[in-house]
Order: C-alpha cells, then structure tokens, then sequence
C-alpha cells in the first residue's frame, strides 16, 4: 500500500456513509441460505484490501447478516469486524452462476449463536452437495467439512447497497 | 517481495510463487479483493490467475466493472488462492503494473480463459479483454496444508531426464522426431502427441511426426493462429488448454476454412486429414524455438480434462527446447559438394503419373494427392532433375541454393521438410521413395517410369 493511497483513503469520504440500511428481498435471502459460496473482503490496517471465505449465512428479520466463518486463515476479517471497518461479501452459487454482492461501511464481531451453528451445519451440507456435484474429490469436501468442528468467528453487518454480480455485461448493477 | 509476514510454513521457509503454481490451475476459484479510494472494499471470484515469473502474476480483465476501476484507482490488489491438493490457503498482496491486450501472454491467458468459460458454461460470456499484470509484493500461508501432497505417478525429472537421454541419440532428424515422441509417450505417459514445422511461404504449420493416432496425418496441416498450435506458433509462447473450448478445437470449421481458402482453382483434395483426437480435453502447445526463430511446435493433447498442469508443461517445455538445440546440430551439415553423376533411368514396365500445381506447389501422384508447399516444390523439382538428367544423387546444398524452391533461409526447414517428405513417400509406398545417404545428401529410389504434368 503506497502512502498515496493511505492519503486517500483518509480525505475522501465514503459514499456508503450517506446510504441507508437496505432491505433483502425475501427471494435474495433464501438464495444466501440456500448453501452458497460466500466470499469476504476487508480492508486492512495498511488500506490494502484482504480477501476471505466464510462457511455460512445468517439473515436476521431486521436485515442484519451474521457471517459464520473459520477463525483458522481469516485473521484480516476478525480484525476488521473488530476495529468496525467497512465489509463487502459476495455471495454465489456455482453452478447457476448467480452472484450477488452485498457491502457495508461497518461491520462488528460477534459470539457464535446456536441459530448461527443450525445455518452452518445445513448451509454447509447444501454446499458440500454442490461441491461433490462440481466433482471435488472426496479428500477435498473432507477439508471442506472439517471446517465445522474447528473454531468458528462470526460478524455481523447491516448492508447498505447490494448488487447484481452475475457474471456478465449486467454484473455490478445495483438490486 | 516480502514474503510470509504470517506464515507458519512448518519449515519456517517463506512461501514462494514458484511454489503455488498448482494454485493457479483453476481447480478451486481464487478471490479476489480490491478497495476504492473511499475505502470501501470489493470482492469477487477471478477467473484465472497466470503465472507469469517468479515475482509476478496476471489477473484477467474481462468486464469493465467495479474491480476494475478500483484496481486502476488505487493499484493494488488481493487475492486468496487454495492449493487443490493440500488444501493449504495462501494470500497474495498485489500491486498493479500493466495491463496487455495483445502478444503471448495474452494469447496464452486468453486460450485458458476459452477452456474456463466453455467448461463452466460461460462461453460467449468470458471474453479476455486484458492481462492485467501484478508485481506479488506479499505470500502469506493462512491456512496450513490439511493434506499430504500426492506422491506424482511420474516423478518428472527422472522422466525427463530419460527422454532427453533418448534424444541425444538420434543420428538423423527424423529419428529425433520419432524418438522424443516415443520416449514422452514411454516415460510421461503422454500418448497422443504431434511434432510439426513451420511452412513459412504458406503461414501453416505441417505435421513431421505423430504418435497414438489411428491415422499418422503426417503432411497435414495446421495454419498459423488456428487452434492451440497456430497462437503458440504464431505468438511462440506455450499454450495449454484444461477443458476443450470449441473456439480452440482443430476440426471441421478450420478444415471448412482451409478449403474455401483455397479457391476453387484449387486441386480436387484439400490435404491431409488433421489426426487429432475428435474429442480432447486437453491440450498443450509448446514452440520450438532457436535463436529467437520458431523451428517447430510440440503438440500434446488428452481426452482428460486437466491432464497437463505446469509441471508438464514446464517438462515437455525442455523437451522442446532440447529439441529446438538437437534440430539445429543435425542440420549443421558437413556441406556436400553436389556430386551426382547422371546415371542412365533404369526401364521400367509401371509408370507412376506426377502431376504439379503450381499455384501452391501440390503434388499429385496417380491422381492421389501427397504433398504440397515448399516439401511439393523440393518433390517436383527432384523428379524433373531426374527425368531430365538422370540425377539421383542429390544435396541438400543444391536445394538450398535452388533460386526456384523459395526455401526459408534457415537450414532447419529444408531438413525437416526432406523428413516430411521421405515419410509421405514411404507413407503411400510409391515406387518413388527418398533414402539419406549421408549427412547432406541423399538420394531419389524410382522404381517406375515417371510421366510429369505441370498443371
């Protein structure tokens, strides 16, 4: 990250600032339930962004995501949602493609929940159906599957935009 | 770089990124984080990562999107990569240098991305528009290998060094051809495999020796920019393929093209049939080159998908480099003083028709077609000195001075256009055959009355 960068980050103001929390369509977040690969992305202490995976999903009735995801490689997110920093996760199924991105100017950590390990253990059962589906080797979903006995972080956001990231000329549209 | 601030490699040793090529092949979708000058961070699934060098890789740029922008705003980047067999995670700081929307490594990120996108559905979706290429300012292990790698079924070294072993046997070029496939075949377990040269008054490129075809498709042709073969001739850099893309695949259409290229003043037969498999997988590339000059393409294929993975191609990449070294010393020929006293042509009760199209030096033997370009043009003038003269003893010195063959300037091409020829001629089992009879020389075999036609 270049000190010009950092300059940057610091004078200009973050558009998302001035948007509201947004609310999911009940289709979108039975779509983020459904066993979806979910990718994470911070921003570092240095501006630089950190990319990231989490296992699972949990959309509240009052709008809040609660990301589950493994505490093992995933110090830049535990990090971040501790200090409140801004969130992007992009949620996706791999074989239909679909894709959508949701961001938040803040994020914060949270304790697992019980609700939180229900939607790992199913979430991460549907995915691992599309993974063996996709043709990953036995010694992979294994990997895969053994994230859930090891130690998990969970964060919570309350987006303020979400978009289309469906790959194509479409991807980026805001929902 | 800096590398592994967090690593807890086991071994205390930085992660390298020679190290994480298996990362790259695609088999688990790397992530891609950037952030824009406000701060706000973006996420997304890359499709392909491409080593470039030890320090550097490229990411491809197929939309105008909000990665994009932040990339070319604030010129960094992150990505996270999993090795598929260890499932070990490794995160990469990136710091943008350039983007390339042309020249070989486009070329070779933009056949990859063709197998991507025909794989996943994306066809018509993923286009490459750019190879936006990263300096790799920092390697971190984030998540510990869970598994031990596989121990590789062909330990490539070894392989390796048994084939060029192989090859420095070789006493003519034709044998180098033969033994270099026979032995990749035998110590790599690659088994469907081409080598073709350079025709470079035709822009194609012609197969001199094949191995695991049902039909050799010796003479057949590929022209330059089609298929795997044509970009890694053309742009002289490696191509490979995980998953066959239509937009790749050397069949019909190319050959649909070949004969509307060729007009319909045109001979009757378009060529030789490409022997290629009719449904590969995979596919590898790699250019033959010497001092800077594409003296041949090695060509390997699988009905497998991700049967090739950069250890191979690194491997088969030696063997061309071996062989592109072995080609030049073969061809350094002790120059042979023309010697050929004309000697009376024999009688003969069969006639063999030849019949010459000059347009693009084809050659027709009993209505049958052989061969064309420079190897048609070395053929017909062979048969004329023969019918003329009598001569058949012959040098390669002479064809090289011969004003009228338009030959390459470079030795290499006259060669193996002789091997090219000799096997055709074997191939057909004419009574017309070609026999080397020394280093730079060789002789015509006819065992029949030659009636020439000049079309």
């Amino acid at each position: 990250m270049s000190d010009r960068t950092l300059h940057i980050t610091k004078r200009v103001p973050s558009p998302f600032q001035a948007a509201g929390p947004i609310v999911l369509p009940a289709e979108v977040v039975e779509f983020i339930h459904s066993g979806v690969s979910v990718i994470v992305g911070v921003v570092g202490p240095d501006g630089r962004a950190r990319a990231g995976r989490a296992l699972a999903t949990r959309v509240l009735p009052s709008g809040v995501i609660r990301l589950m995801y493994p505490t093992e490689g995933n110090a830049a997110i535990t990090a971040a949602a501790q200090q409140g920093g801004p969130i992007a996760a992009t949620f996706s199924a791999p074989i239909s493609h679909r894709t959508i991105q949701l961001k938040a100017p803040s994020s914060r950590a949270a304790q697992l929940e019980p609700d939180d390990r229900v939607c790992v253990d199913q979430q991460m059962d549907a995915f691992a159906d599309v993974l063996r589906m996709l043709g990953f080797p036995p010694y992979f979903l294994k990997a895969f599957c053994d994230n859930r006995s090891q130690s998990i972080s969970v964060l919570s956001f309350v987006p303020q935009c979400a978009f289309e990231q469906t790959p194509g000329p479409g991807a980026g549209c805001e929902l | 770089m800096e590398h592994g601030a967090l690593s807890d490699q086991s071994d205390g040793s930085a992660p390298t990124l020679d190290a994480l090529r298996d990362c790259f092949e695609g088999t688990v979708p790397a992530v891609l984080a950037t952030v824009d000058p406000s701060g706000m961070p973006n996420v997304s699934y890359i499709s392909q990562i491409h080593y470039v060098d030890p320090d550097r890789v490229a990411l491809s740029y197929q939309f105008f999107n909000k990665t994009r922008r932040n990339i070319l705003s604030t010129r960094t980047a992150a990505v996270e990569v999993v090795d598929p067999l260890t499932t070990a995670f490794y995160q990469l700081d990136l710091d943008f240098e350039t983007t390339q929307t042309e020249g070989p490594l486009f070329e070779s990120m933009k056949a990859r991305l063709a197998g991507i996108a025909s794989h996943t559905g994306m066809a018509g979706v993923f286009r490459l528009m750019g190879a936006d290429i990263f300096r790799v300012r920092a390697i971190r292990q984030v998540v510990t290998p869970k598994i031990a790698r596989a121990v590789s079924q062909v330990a490539a070294l070894p392989a390796l060094r048994r084939v060029l072993t192989d090859m420095a046997r070789a006493g003519t070029l034709g044998d180098l051809f033969d033994r270099t496939l026979d032995s990749i075949a035998r110590h790599l377990g690659i088994t469907n495999l081409m080598i073709l040269v350079p025709d470079d008054t035709r822009s194609a490129l012609v197969a001199v020796a094949t191995w695991g075809y049902p039909a050799s498709g010796i003479g057949s042709e590929v022209r330059l920019g089609d298929g795997v073969i044509g970009v890694a001739a053309r742009e002289k850099v490696a191509i490979r393929i995980d998953h066959m893309s239509t937009e790749y695949l050397y069949g019909s259409a190319v050959r649909d093209r070949l004969l509307a290229d060729a007009g319909p003043d045109a001979p009757e037969a378009p060529g030789i049939a490409f022997p290629g498999l009719t449904r590969p997988e995979s596919q590898i590339a790699l250019p033959i080159i010497w001092q800077g000059m594409l003296v041949g393409v090695l060509f390997a294929e699988s009905p497998m998908p991700m049967r090739f993975t950069h250890e191979e191609e690194d491997t088969l990449g030696c063997i061309a480099a071996a062989l592109a070294a072995h080609i030049s010393a073969l061809n350094a020929e002790e120059d042979a003083e023309e010697q050929h006293a004309p000697t009376r042509a024999s009688a003969f009760d069969a006639t063999l028709a030849i019949r010459h199209f000059a347009a693009d030096d084809s050659i027709f033997a009993d209505g049958e077609y052989l061969i064309k370009g420079v190897a048609g043009a070395i053929l017909w003038k062979l048969v004329r000195a023969y019918v003329a003269t009598g001569a058949s003893e012959f040098t390669n010195r002479e064809l090289r001075l011969s004003a009228d063959l338009r030959l390459p300037s470079h030795a290499e091409n006259l060669e193996a256009r002789l091997v090219l020829l000799e096997r055709r001629l074997r191939e057909k089992a004419l009574p017309i055959q070609i026999e080397k009879t020394g280093r730079g020389r060789f002789r015509l075999v006819v065992n029949a009355k030659l009636v020439l036609q000049d079309a």
